[in-house]
């Protein structure tokens, strides 16, 4: 029986509680009220001696080819088919050093990571965000179907063979780690909402109270849209919601009127995600762990709004089990946008110059400004930069 | 108008002090679980420096009040450095308290002080006279000098205080410590056999003795095991974890324990530990809860209390302060349960062990707790907390606000203290304006610090305040400033 993918993110089964404020960043936890342990997230080791070399792994393909991967850290997901209870893995050792840029302190994603292998018959590597981010950059990954000579020849001939994009590292963002801290968890807190001023940038769930507790630190090795750099304005998010006395006359009903303002709490994080909760995704089923389904999903491309991309675990009733996005910077949508619109034209400059009623000019130099710049013909772009 | 001004001078001299001495309740200058050490120490130093600036009357009297260690020693140090001042009730009065509160503060602590004030330069007449009195009269000088023999050195040096030859032979060369034949003072001459004696050395001070084992090459088991006899009651406590890593066992007189101590120690064992100690530990607690009461009852019954007592993750407290927040939470929880054996006690989040196997996990909700205490028809809720509220933040005070408008609940005292001084507000963190806001340092502060929450509170006015010091030193120093 085959489930179709999901249309948009929910979070029906879980509990949203207050946000902890730490200076821009405000943590929303996610509480299962009745945690389940069929499907468990452990750290897979990849420290010395953990078998699979340091922080890159490199894999001999069948036709002679290396593929070589950089592993910040990885998850290995267990789960039971019929419900049962995972004796919970071992957590591995944490990676220390990186490959950094020494400028900006990014850690370069390199495209075509392998994203999921499977460790033994039960169990299934996740490299966090990885598998969504994949998606994202194979976007349209082919290139031109048609050999239009605007485009590079290598362009024409080998696809988007050299599409990268930068993401900054949790430590290098203002007050995470402090945030991360001083984060007092929730009894049976199995993921966190993360925000700063400009909304949602990052939301995690995991299976069970248990993998939360130990993957909490591990967010601080995740990645992030260079966002958080731009926005570590401090103090924002001092949100209050009143309790309404007016409606107290005893004990009961002055209990009732907390539970309100929890309830407030909860819809505050829900008018918040937005952005991501209940909106229409874009969704695929990468893998199949029966009864459990492995998901990538992005929210869409829209250059003025909030987007997200993300990969998920859902259960046979749809309930997510295990959720992790990561939010797009303005020029990665813009970029997505771009070949998207590309891609409907099939790659047509003059149809999108039409489409959009720019000249073709305009066209090259929003490919350019975008920093596509490299997958054209390198004499049109000179030509419409001079124009 | 002249009265309101006077009376807006009036509300903000109060205003000062209080937050003066609550500060002086919980900071200790130490890193906290939410803040660094040089934000509390430049925090702590600028009340300080306000306070003695503008009411140094009132600063030295507040000497009286039984504020933490660290700020007592810091308050003598600031007095001393500022000089005598000119009225001479005033300076009687002063040099009685200085020298009360040298008197109570631990040894270690004074030395560091003095050391301090060498460091700094402060060398006016009294400054000297309080440090050759302390030296010579309040301590056992020839203790002090193999105890504390750099500081004491320092401070012999700095005050030009008149020791014996002999104390200035051992504190001054190291040479002629080599022959303890020139040294009539036994603990001299065991010091100096120490030097090449095994057995001389443990006769020494065992700070002393742990300072020398490396040159004997004795291993950590056998410095403990021999060594034991000559440790005070708080060394014994802190070395147990060492002595069971070291293969060896320290023995500690629990029953024997100040409850604050007692607190920080029960905290500082794995919950499965206290579980298999529990009626050791347990009883070793109310022994001392007993002790505290039997010396400084409460002046009124306490009446109908609920105790709400936060154990969330912030509770852990710093590297510095491991736990602190948490155990002054259990010492008081025993201390209460003792002074009003009716009370109600709420963990929060709830805990379904016993008390004193309590551990710190979660996130801190006291609306939860404080709603069931409302159920409980208190006279008194005591909240022993940081203050950090956010599950969710502001819903104990909105909860205690509307609570007022009750008609059914009789009027409820709302007290909160607060073992964590928050840098940022130069004051400890409060829950609200519903509750007044104290800070604490030691369990065993509990019941006085009660008695405070008038003057946090801000129902009394000035003219209470000065009357409640004036009351302090008078219990401290005797009627009329004289000792």
């Amino acid at each position: 029986m085959t489930t179709p993918a999901l249309d948009r993110i929910t979070l029906a089964g879980h509990e949203v509680a207050a946000p902890q404020v730490f200076g821009s960043l405000m943590l929303f936890p996610v509480v299962d009220p009745t945690p389940r342990a069929d499907l468990r997230l452990a750290l897979a080791g990849h420290g010395p001696g953990a078998g699979a070399g340091a922080d890159v792994s490199s894999v001999r393909l069948p036709d002679g080819a290396t593929y070589t991967g950089y592993i910040p850290h990885a998850l290995v997901v267990d789960w039971q088919r019929d419900g049962e209870a995972v004796v919970a893995q071992q957590g591995g050792t944490m990676v220390g050093s990186r490959r950094r840029d020494p400028v900006t302190g990014q850690v370069p994603v390199t495209d075509r990571m392998v994203a999921r292998r499977r460790t033994e018959p039960t169990g299934l590597r996740l490299l966090p965000l990885h598998l969504a981010f994949e998606g994202f950059l194979a976007l349209h990954f082919g290139g031109p179907d048609i050999a239009w000579a605007a485009w590079s020849k290598r362009t024409r001939t080998f696809g988007l063979v050299e599409r990268h994009e930068r993401v900054t590292p949790g430590r290098a963002v203002g007050g995470l780690a402090d945030a991360l801290n001083l984060f007092e968890i929730h009894q049976n807190q199995v993921g966190v909402l993360l925000f700063d001023a400009s909304g949602l940038l990052s939301a995690f769930v995991a299976a069970h109270p248990d993998d939360y507790r130990a993957l909490h630190r591990t967010l601080i090795e995740d990645f992030y849209g260079e966002v958080l750099l731009q926005s570590a304005v401090p103090r924002v998010g001092g949100v209050r919601l009143e309790l309404d006395p007016s409606t107290v006359t005893d004990l009961d009903s002055l209990e009732r009127a907390a539970a309100g303002v929890r309830r407030q709490w909860e819809e505050q994080a829900a008018i918040a995600s937005r952005a991501l909760i209940d909106r229409p995704v874009t969704s695929e089923v990468v893998y199949r762990l029966s009864p459990f389904r492995l998901e990538r999903f992005r929210t869409g491309l829209d250059p003025g709004a909030e987007e997200h991309l993300g990969e998920v675990i859902v259960d046979g009733q749809g309930r997510v089990r295990y959720l992790k996005t990561y939010r797009l910077t303005g020029a990665q949508v813009r970029r997505g946008a771009l070949l998207e619109l590309l891609a409907r034209h099939r790659w047509d400059l003059d149809a999108v110059a039409r489409a959009g009623g720019d000249s073709r000019d305009d066209v090259v130099r929003r490919i350019d400004n975008a920093g596509l710049g490299y997958l054209l013909n390198p004499e049109v772009l000179a030509r419409a930069s001079t124009r | 108008m002249d009265g309101d001004e006077a009376r807006r001078i009036e509300g903000l001299e109060r205003e000062d002090l209080v937050l003066f001495v609550n500060a002086c309740f919980a900071c200790t200058g130490q890193r906290e679980f939410y803040g660094g050490r040089s934000g509390q120490q430049v925090s702590v130093d600028f009340l300080h420096r306000y306070t003695l600036g503008n009411y140094r009357q009132l600063y030295a009297r507040c000497l009286a009040l039984g504020l933490n260690h660290f700020n007592r020693a810091m308050i003598v140090g600031n007095l001393l450095s500022a000089g005598a001042p000119a009225d001479a009730t005033q300076r009687a009065e002063e040099n009685a308290l200085l020298t009360a509160a040298l008197a109570q503060l631990p040894p270690q602590r004074v030395h560091r002080l003095f050391a301090a004030l060498a460091a700094a330069r402060v060398n006016n007449r009294r400054t000297r006279a309080v440090m050759g009195r302390y030296l010579l009269e309040v301590r056992d000088l020839h203790f002090d000098a193999v105890k504390y023999r750099r500081r004491v050195r320092v401070a012999v040096r700095h005050a030009h205080v008149g020791v014996d030859e002999e104390t200035g032979r051992f504190l001054g060369g190291s040479v002629a410590r080599r022959d303890p034949t020139r040294f009539s003072v036994p603990l001299f001459r065991t010091f100096v056999e120490s030097q090449y004696s095994t057995e001389a050395l443990f006769r020494l001070p065992f700070s002393v003795a742990e300072g020398l084992a490396a040159r004997h090459g004795l291993s950590p088991e056998e410095l403990l095991r021999r060594g034991q006899k000559q440790m005070t009651a708080a060394e014994r406590l802190r070395a147990q974890a060492r002595a069971e890593r070291a293969g060896t066992a320290v023995a500690v007189d629990l029953t024997a324990m100040p409850l604050g101590r007692l607190a920080t120690f029960v905290c500082s064992l794995d919950p499965a530990e206290r579980h298999r100690r529990y009626h050791e530990l347990d009883g070793a607690l109310r022994a001392a809860a007993d002790r505290v009461l039997r010396r400084a009852a409460p002046p009124a019954p306490l009446g109908r209390t609920a105790v709400i007592a936060d154990r969330s993750y912030s509770s852990a407290g710093s590297a510095v302060k491991r736990r602190h927040p948490l155990a002054v939470a259990l010492g008081a929880v025993y201390l209460l349960r003792a002074a009003a054996p009716e009370s109600v006690v709420f963990w929060a989040p709830s805990l379904s062990r016993p008390d004193l196997e309590v551990t710190s996990r979660g996130q801190t909700d006291l609306a939860t707790p404080l709603l069931a205490a409302l159920r409980a028809r208190p006279d008194t809720v005591v909240v022993i907390s940081d203050g950090y509220e956010n599950a969710p933040a502001g819903l104990a005070d909105q909860v205690a606000s509307a609570a007022r408008a009750i008609p059914e609940l009789a009027p409820v005292d709302l007290v909160h203290l607060n073992p964590v001084f928050d840098a940022d507000n130069l004051a400890p963190r409060s829950l609200g304006p519903s509750f007044a806001t104290i800070g604490i340092r030691d369990a065993e502060d509990t019941l006085a610090l009660l008695g405070f929450a008038r003057f946090a509170r801000g129902s009394a006015t000035l003219a209470d305040l000065e009357a409640y010091l004036a009351a302090r030193v008078a219990d401290q120093i005797g009627p009329g400033g004289a000792l």
